[in-house]
């Protein structure tokens, strides 16, 4: 697979390379999100609903991010 | 039968070891779960050498690997209009990951590569459980991010799998 191939719209290697990163990308920015809204004092029913999924779902998947440290 | 038990701790151990980094791997690229790619990273430390030796004839390192993962990612967030400023941002300060805890938990290509581990001996494969077994069960999957990043190193698929198998010939 050349960069020629990576360019071409229709090539579904590099459609699903682009998914994957993309998914990466968006679990980062979620985390990074999630620590931002804590350390202002958003309750985790507000950042459920902001995620736009349930308050369940957002505590067990996020709940162990430390809202103070800042790397 | 003594022999057959004792190379079964013995695998087991080295199954342990290699789950172990592959997470760490994982976690220290932020994702929670070991990929393929990370059971390669995993492999290199390995202490009996054989994968370092397959990247040796390949004449990559495991940090031009796992620079190649990560060029992997951006060139796709490039294709997907993300910029690079962009992508740089996401990477920075972001909250690390918990430990690990509970029962052992890896992405689908990381079970593939388990699985592929486990079948080994069904194969008929004698011997220690090699960090270029794992090599060798990675390079059989035509898709995915591991691939990529070797392409991008400028191996394809048939050369890596050249590489591994002259390795295996010298480990048998």
């Amino acid at each position: 697979m050349d960069d020629a191939d990576h360019n071409r719209d229709d090539d579904p290697d590099a459609s699903f390379a682009q998914v994957v990163a993309l998914r990466l990308m968006a679990n980062r920015l979620e985390r990074k999100a999630v620590r931002d809204a804590l350390a202002q004092g958003w309750s985790w029913a507000r950042i459920a609903q902001a995620l736009g999924v349930s308050k369940q779902a957002a505590h067990k998947r996020l709940s162990s991010i430390d809202p103070t440290t800042k790397i | 039968m003594f022999n057959k038990l004792k190379q079964r701790f013995a695998d087991m151990g080295t199954i342990k070891t290699l789950c172990e980094r592959a997470e760490a791997a994982a976690h220290e690229q932020h994702q929670g779960r070991p990929g393929a790619e990370h059971f390669v990273l995993a492999a290199l430390d390995l202490s009996d050498g054989s994968a370092k030796r397959v990247f040796s004839k390949l004449g990559i390192s495991g940090a031009d690997f796992r620079r190649a993962l990560r060029d992997v990612h951006h060139k796709a967030l490039n294709a997907a209009g993300v910029g690079a400023e962009q992508i740089v941002l996401s990477e920075q300060n972001v909250p690390p990951l918990p430990h690990p805890a509970g029962i052992y938990d890896a992405a689908p290509s990381g079970q593939a590569v388990l699985q592929g581990l486990a079948a080994l001996r069904q194969r008929g494969v004698r011997g220690p459980l090699l960090s270029v077994h794992v090599l060798e069960v990675v390079s059989a999957m035509q898709h995915g991010t591991t691939n990529s990043a070797f392409q991008l190193l400028g191996h394809n698929q048939p050369s890596v799998m050249a590489a591994i198998q002259s390795e295996m010939v010298l480990a048998a």
